[in-house]
């Protein structure tokens, strides 16, 4: 019975990552609508293969080379990068990274949230979608 | 073997059927149950709803959300009371508010993990939890696509007249897998239902398998691989004789082939001849090793005698042109085919398969190589003579004179001897006409039976004795002679007034039991009688076995009496013969009044004759 509970744990955990795989990929089509190829830099190991599966998405080694950081705990990057375009996967670190981020996507009680902060979008002169209007907040 | 083959798959079918769908069923229950125990979460969780509602309503009167952002000590106390109500399966518990812009915010959360903070966005199913704003009544959400959630319960907080805030409860996908958990022991019930179904039919199969090789072995050949003669026993017992033309066919001076190359040449020429006959047959014909080198064919449906001569001389010339080499050597092989082209005329199959044997006998004779049958079986008279006395059988058109026979003492009738008749087309048939051509037929046993139900049928009306004439065969036929006991079985008064002539036209094959047989009708009360004594096969030896009662001497005799010394004394010869040992006499033939009075001073019992009286069409008159 373990067994089972676990393999069912396991085919859960395969579908929310295409799920994710998927939201990511469409926030990323709605920051960078008119690239044809995204550099992206991703702080979590496990992630980072997530991100390898979207299409139009490169993960490169360096933040430096990065058109946007995907962050998942606090990272001294943050430090030494200005003006980067940052998206954050959790409501601590967002709250966290207010004054950078654009935004941030994150599983809460089982359902997929996206917050993007209207000051910071405007910041980088990011111009989403229709779509996501309903997801850009004044405040985290 | 084909039919046990259908009915085994049908049953295979069926079991699969009714197991299948009892699995099936198994899920329909789980459904059912799974609804059940959904329901009595939720009432559950309702009464939960209401009682955070009260608790609550102590702490909260109106503005709710100004209120809890200005006090984060009353925030904290009841984020703790909600969350002494979360438990699995309702792991989350949390009040959102709706914030001007229609987005749902946190209030409080009691959720042990993954907790909102206060005022943070919650992405929800909006247009549900607007519908709960509205209506202000409880909403249920099924999350049918998540995989994290199962259900979402809201309860509509009311403070003054308006709904304030929504009071969520989260059922994670772990009740499902409680509900799966609980009913897992009963579909666990059923899948090893399911498997012991499943192991029942392979069993089942296995056995069946075992009895349709072992079977196939006990009716095969295993040199040949036809049909044995333990097959032929089963087989014709339920054979229709109409639908079949019988061919015995015998490998020509095979002695000589085990003589010259051995008896692995004499083997291998079997396999050949019978894998030869095969060929030339159809899937619907019989093939089977009848004795050491014959093969008996049972040809299905053939299309007209010529179809069947064919097939056999396709036969005798495969053979004639083919060669077999065995180790070397080429053996030439011819065969020799008797042929009964219609075993409906015959009385029992049996009888077809021996005139089939007789046949090949005469192939024989006449130089091997050939085919032999009987010309006068394609005789189209014959058949059309068998017809005409089935349908009249059949349409009750049989029915018996009955010739006076007398005491000559007393010159009174004392008994009638039932002659048959047939009715065709309004004229009078007589048995001269067509007991010949009937005779070893099944039309000529269904004819016995009825005359003897038409002869019982008279005795049990008239209460007169009546006798019948039979052949030996007609005893031994075990149906006549059933038939006879049958009838008797169920009135014995009967047997008192029977008298059965027997025809000496027949050797008797078994004379023991012909002789237990005409004793047990003696017993009964059968009187028994030798008919047409003193002319063909007749022959004193007969007393000596079987227990007769009355001598008929024959009609020629008799007829000869006034002018015939040697007729004259023949008949006395018998006349002291049965005197002698008690035997009652009758004369047939009585055609005049001087045979009357020869036979009354030879001392004759009884006679019969036109002198006397001619045959009556019915004993009404004398009833």
């Amino acid at each position: 019975m373990k067994k089972a509970a676990l393999l069912i744990a396991l085919a859960l955990a395969t579908l929310a990552a295409g799920v994710e795989e998927q939201i990511y990929g469409l926030i990323i089509q709605a920051i960078f609508p008119k690239k044809s190829i995204v550099r992206v830099w991703v702080d979590d190991t496990k992630k980072r293969e997530l991100f390898s599966h979207i299409g139009r998405v490169i993960v490169v080694p360096e933040a430096e080379q990065a058109d946007a950081l995907f962050l998942f705990h606090e990272h001294k990057a943050l430090r030494h990068c200005k003006n980067c375009i940052v998206f954050v996967g959790s409501y601590p670190l967002l709250l966290k990274t207010q004054n950078e981020a654009i935004g941030g996507f994150f599983w809460q009680k089982g359902r997929p949230n996206i917050i993007f902060l209207r000051k910071n979008l405007q910041a980088h002169n990011i111009q989403l979608p229709s779509d996501f209007s309903k997801y850009i907040e004044d405040r985290p | 073997m084909k039919s046990v083959g259908k009915v085994a798959l049908i049953f295979v079918a069926f079991i699969f059927s009714l197991v299948g769908y009892l699995y099936i069923k198994t899920y329909d229950t789980q459904e059912h149950l799974s609804d059940n125990l959904n329901k009595l979460f939720l009432s559950h969780v309702k009464a939960i709803a209401r009682n955070i509602d009260t608790y609550l309503h102590r702490y909260l009167s109106y503005d709710i959300y100004k209120t809890l952002k200005a006090d984060e000590k009353l925030r904290l106390k009841l984020q703790n009371a909600l969350e002494i109500a979360a438990a699995d399966p309702h792991r989350y518990i949390y009040v959102l508010y709706r914030d001007p812009h229609g987005r749902y915010r946190y209030l409080l959360d009691g959720s042990h993990e993954d907790k909102g903070f206060f005022d943070q966005k919650l992405d929800v199913d909006i247009p549900m939890w607007d519908r709960a704003y509205k209506s202000g009544e409880d909403q249920i959400i099924s999350h049918k696509d998540s995989q994290f959630l199962a259900i979402t319960y809201l309860h509509p907080l009311h403070f003054g007249n308006r709904v304030e805030a929504i009071l969520a409860i989260d059922f994670t996908s772990a009740l499902p897998r409680t509900i799966g958990e609980v009913l897992s022991p009963l579909r666990d019930i059923f899948l090893y239902i399911f498997i012991a179904f499943v192991l029942l039919v392979l069993v089942l199969l296995y056995q069946l398998y075992l009895y349709l090789v072992t079977k196939k072995r006990a009716i095969t050949d295993p040199l040949t691989n036809v049909y044995n003669r333990t097959f032929m026993k089963g087989f014709v017992d339920n054979l229709d004789p109409h639908n079949y033309a019988i061919l015995m066919i015998d490998i020509d001076h095979f002695k000589k082939i085990n003589d010259n190359y051995g008896h692995k040449a004499g083997d291998f020429i079997l396999k050949q001849a019978a894998n030869t006959i095969k060929a030339s047959l159809r899937d619907d014909d019989v093939i089977i090793r009848y004795g050491g080198e014959e093969f008996l064919v049972f040809l299905k449906h053939p299309a007209s005698d010529a179809d069947v001569l064919k097939i056999a001389e396709r036969i005798r010339t495969t053979f004639e042109q083919a060669k077999f080499i065995f180790d070397g050597h080429p053996i030439k092989v011819t065969v020799s085919i008797g042929v009964t082209l219609h075993p409906q005329r015959y009385r029992t199959i049996k009888e077809a398969i021996k005139n089939a044997d007789e046949q090949l006998y005469s192939a024989k004779r006449g130089g091997r190589n050939r085919i032999s049958y009987k010309e006068e079986a394609l005789k189209k008279e014959g058949d059309e003579m068998i017809s005409m006395v089935k349908e009249a059988i059949e349409n009750d058109r049989l029915f018996c004179h009955y010739q006076p026979i007398y005491n000559i003492a007393t010159k009174k009738p004392v008994k009638y001897e039932a002659l048959v008749r047939l009715e065709v087309n309004g004229k009078i048939i007589f048995p001269g006409e067509f007991l010949e051509q009937i005779a070893f037929t099944t039309v000529y046993t269904q004819l016995t039976k009825k005359v003897l139900e038409v002869v019982f049928s008279a005795i049990d009306k008239y209460r007169k004795p009546i006798s019948v004439n039979l052949n030996f065969s007609d005893i031994s036929d075990n149906v006549i002679y059933q038939n006879i006991l049958e009838t008797l079985q169920k009135n014995s008064e009967l047997a008192h007034y029977l008298t059965i002539e027997l025809l000496e036209n027949e050797i008797i094959e078994d004379p023991d039991a012909m002789r237990e047989r005409l004793h047990r009708f003696k017993e009964l009360g059968i009187a028994i009688a030798i008919d047409d004594f003193g002319s063909g096969y007749s022959n004193f030896e007969i007393f000596r076995h079987l227990p007769i009662d009355i001598l008929k001497v024959d009609g020629s005799l008799i007829r000869e009496l006034p002018e015939s010394k040697i007729s004259l004394s023949m008949t006395k010869a018998i006349m002291l013969f049965a005197k002698e040992n008690g035997i009652a006499t009758v004369a047939e033939f009585v055609e005049n009044r001087e045979i009357f009075e020869i036979l009354r001073d030879l001392g004759f019992d009884y006679a019969q004759g036109f002198y006397l009286s001619r045959p009556l069409a019915s004993l009404d008159d004398l009833h």
